[in-house]
């Protein structure tokens, strides 16, 4: 599974993240928004901690990649 | 794992919209939300709907919500936009500042107010507004305070709903409370006078008997809405906790959908006929190929879920939505098992009509819809079968056609939550629906064999009856005016409260008229209202159930205005006629009706003059009518 192709679609998704803003500068309820959105598209379930981790594309991928090779 | 937003395909909506395929793209969108109800979906499907409403316009009525939540609500207005869409409404939103509920109402010159809303969400969590009831409940029982606290709740939230409706005309929907998952006293709880979950009970059902007695207030039940998803469903603390967000993922769709359903029923855009398919959907298994013997319905599984299933549907019945039959077999064999399978639930009785034949369903649909007189984008058809589905989809876009859930067992859950027909009052003419457009279904049948059209009224018998200023009619008065969009010359919704207000005001008149003919009571199903000027009349409304149009009902209720302005000396009549993409059959019946146009009268809509210095009442030979005036109204 290409993680990163998924967590860009659902940011394209849920952010328009067309124009390009960095994730710095997402509102944060949008930022909640995408980690709902990730939520169900990975099926996981972060926690708080995970999500207040969650400040660039970069980190989310990781958390996310940590979580399945974690297994449920 | 597949990329689950791949079910809904935003290129194939748009290529649909480019084929003017406007309600089918719109089914898919619902389709792709409803397959998968998850926030990359409804954010997908928000922009699809922008690109749907504006290729069409027209076609979505315009809304202002506003929504004052002591908790963010902001992530609901995508679920809000998608659902309201879904239903042809074009929501424009403000969300009040963060937990600025009471500063909001109180002050005139907030932007709640600038924003000018059609309708108020109030949304007041327990944290934050009932601290002691859900977190120091044991201190307040301590106390013996619970009955005073609760009574100082329901009074802050009349205050709030008071103070909203001393300075807006929106309608207001505030929500109920959640009791929380654990109780203070655990399993003692239930021993206590009163027990928490009884303290949350009290204080839901106050607040819902202040709202009763307040015009246009009207309580999302909340409470229900949480054990009907199960608590963990309703709240994340997680969300809670880094943003104050209460409301789980799972809750949000929910939550947006009994939000927009007050918002159809207000703007008359629910549906009113639920059209079923037979085989695999009343009962188990093929008629046909299984005999009245074969088929599974009864006492025991799988025929047990088909019966509860048509006891939901029943009830559906039992309220006002007008049930028919669009099923591929033989008529004969359908009627046998109506009348004779002894654990049908639903009888033949129970359908207004029933289309049981070899023809495609798109084609009975349409033949229903003439039959009972009911728009096709107010029928909602069930089918088992997919395919049967999507051809109706694609032949009849307008109406709604949901995916019926695989297993029987879900059936009655999935029609409770079909919330389309839901509506804001019940009347008498409610419960009789079905009696009603039964009646119809044979007007249309003895219409067909008439000889002529005159012969036709002739022989029909008919009877109105015309009532002036009863208060007793107000509710259905005002019903009409919330549901009937096509012979509706203005089409300004009223409540019941604003009709009392009518009535009673003297420069108004009310006017309700009830029809019957050979084949029974249509009820009433004609209504105008009259503003009186110094020497001029204003019909403010003018409208008549799509039940009777075509009798020439509406020829008799104006020249019973006419005839009554004159009267009471008035010279002109004037009449207006404001266009909505439903009413464009009335657009010329001012005109037909001998009215002169004025041009550039008033900025919205087209404006009529009658002089009555020419009226002559007219002989309406067809009607029989009979007037009420108020002194002699019970």
């Amino acid at each position: 599974m290409n993680v990163e192709l998924l967590v860009e679609e659902t940011m394209i998704a849920v952010l328009d993240a067309t124009d390009g803003k960095p994730p710095s500068q997402w509102k944060s309820l949008q930022h909640l928004g995408l980690v709902l959105a990730l939520e169900e598209v990975f099926q996981l379930h972060f926690t708080a901690a995970e999500i207040s981790r969650m400040n660039s594309s970069k980190a989310i991928c990781e958390i996310i990649k940590t979580l399945l090779e974690r297994g449920p | 794992m597949p990329s689950r937003n791949r079910l809904l395909k935003p290129a194939e909506i748009t290529a649909w919209i480019k084929e003017g395929r406007i309600d089918y793209a719109l089914q898919h969108v619902r389709l792709g939300v409803e397959l998968a109800p998850e926030p990359a979906q409804y954010h997908l499907a928000v922009k699809c709907l922008q690109e749907i409403m504006a290729a069409n316009p027209a076609n979505f009525i315009p809304y202002r919500l506003a929504l004052l939540a002591t908790f963010t609500i902001d992530p609901l207005l995508t679920y809000l936009q998608v659902r309201a869409g879904l239903s042809h409404i074009q929501l424009t939103t403000y969300v009040a500042p963060f937990n600025q509920v009471q500063q909001e109402i109180l002050n005139p010159e907030s932007g709640l107010y600038a924003f000018s809303p059609d309708m108020v969400i109030l949304a007041l969590g327990n944290a934050g507004f009932l601290e002691e009831l859900e977190t120091h409940y044991i201190t307040l029982v301590d106390r013996d305070e619970t009955t005073a606290y609760l009574e100082e709740a329901k009074d802050r939230v009349q205050q709030l709903v008071a103070g909203l409706r001393q300075r807006s005309p929106a309608h207001i929907v505030a929500h109920n409370f959640v009791p929380p998952s654990g109780l203070a006293l655990g399993l003692y709880d239930q021993r206590l006078t009163i027990s928490q979950k009884e303290a949350f009970d009290r204080l839901n059902a106050a607040i819902a008997h202040m709202a009763v007695g307040l015009q246009d207030v009207y309580v999302l039940d909340c409470a229900r809405l949480a054990t009907r998803l199960g608590y963990a469903q309703w709240f994340d603390p997680r969300m809670w906790f880094l943003a104050r967000m209460p409301l789980a993922s799972k809750a949000l769709p929910e939550l947006a959908e009994e939000q927009v359903t007050f918002m159809r029923a207000w703007l008359g855009l629910n549906r009113k006929c639920l059209v079923l398919d037979l085989d695999n959907t009343l009962w188990g298994g093929i008629l046909g190929e299984d005999g009245l013997g074969g088929v599974q319905i009864g006492h025991d599984f799988p025929g047990n879920a088909f019966r509860a299933f048509q006891t939901a549907l029943l009830q559906l019945h039992d309220r006002g939505v007008i049930l028919a039959i669009n099923s591929k077999n033989n008529e004969s064999d359908v009627f046998e098992m109506l009348d004779q399978h002894p654990d049908m639930v639903l009888r033949r009785g129970a359908f207004a009509a029933i289309k049981a034949n070899w023809l495609d369903k798109a084609t009975n649909l349409t033949t229903l819809s003439q039959e009972l007189n009911i728009g096709l984008s107010q029928m909602v058809f069930l089918d088992d079968n997919p395919v049967e589905r999507e051809f109706v989809r694609m032949r009849l876009p307008q109406v709604l056609v949901p995916n019926l859930p695989e297993d029987p067992c879900e059936f009655p859950r999935f029609i409770e939550g079909l919330q389309v027909f839901d509506t804001l009052a019940w009347s008498s003419e409610d419960r009789r629906r079905n009696q009603m457009y039964s009646q119809e279904s044979q007007r249309r049948k003895f219409e067909a064999e008439a000889a002529s059209l005159e012969e036709f009224y002739a022989q029909l018998e008919m009877e109105a009856q015309i009532e002036v200023d009863a208060e007793v009619t107000a509710a259905r008065v005002a019903q009409l005016t919330q549901r009937t969009n096509q012979f509706n010359l203005t089409t300004r919704r009223r409540t019941e409260a604003e009709i009392i207000h009518l009535i009673n005001r003297e420069d108004a008149h009310v006017y309700a008229l009830r029809l019957k003919d050979r084949f029974g009571d249509y009820g009433l199903v004609g209504v105008t209202i009259i503003i009186m000027q110094p020497r001029a009349w204003e019909i403010d409304t003018f409208l008549l159930s799509c039940r009777v149009l075509g009798r020439t009902v509406e020829d008799t209720l104006l020249r019973y205005i006419l005839s009554s302005a004159r009267q009471h000396g008035a010279r002109k009549v004037f009449g207006c006629y404001l266009p909505t993409a439903k009413n464009v059959q009335t657009a010329g019946f001012y005109e037909r009706q001998g009215f002169a146009a004025i041009p550039q009268h008033k900025a919205e809509g087209t404006w009529w003059e009658y002089s009555l210095e020419v009226f002559r009442p007219a002989e309406i030979s067809q009607i029989a009518l009979h007037v009420i005036q108020p002194e002699s109204t019970p």
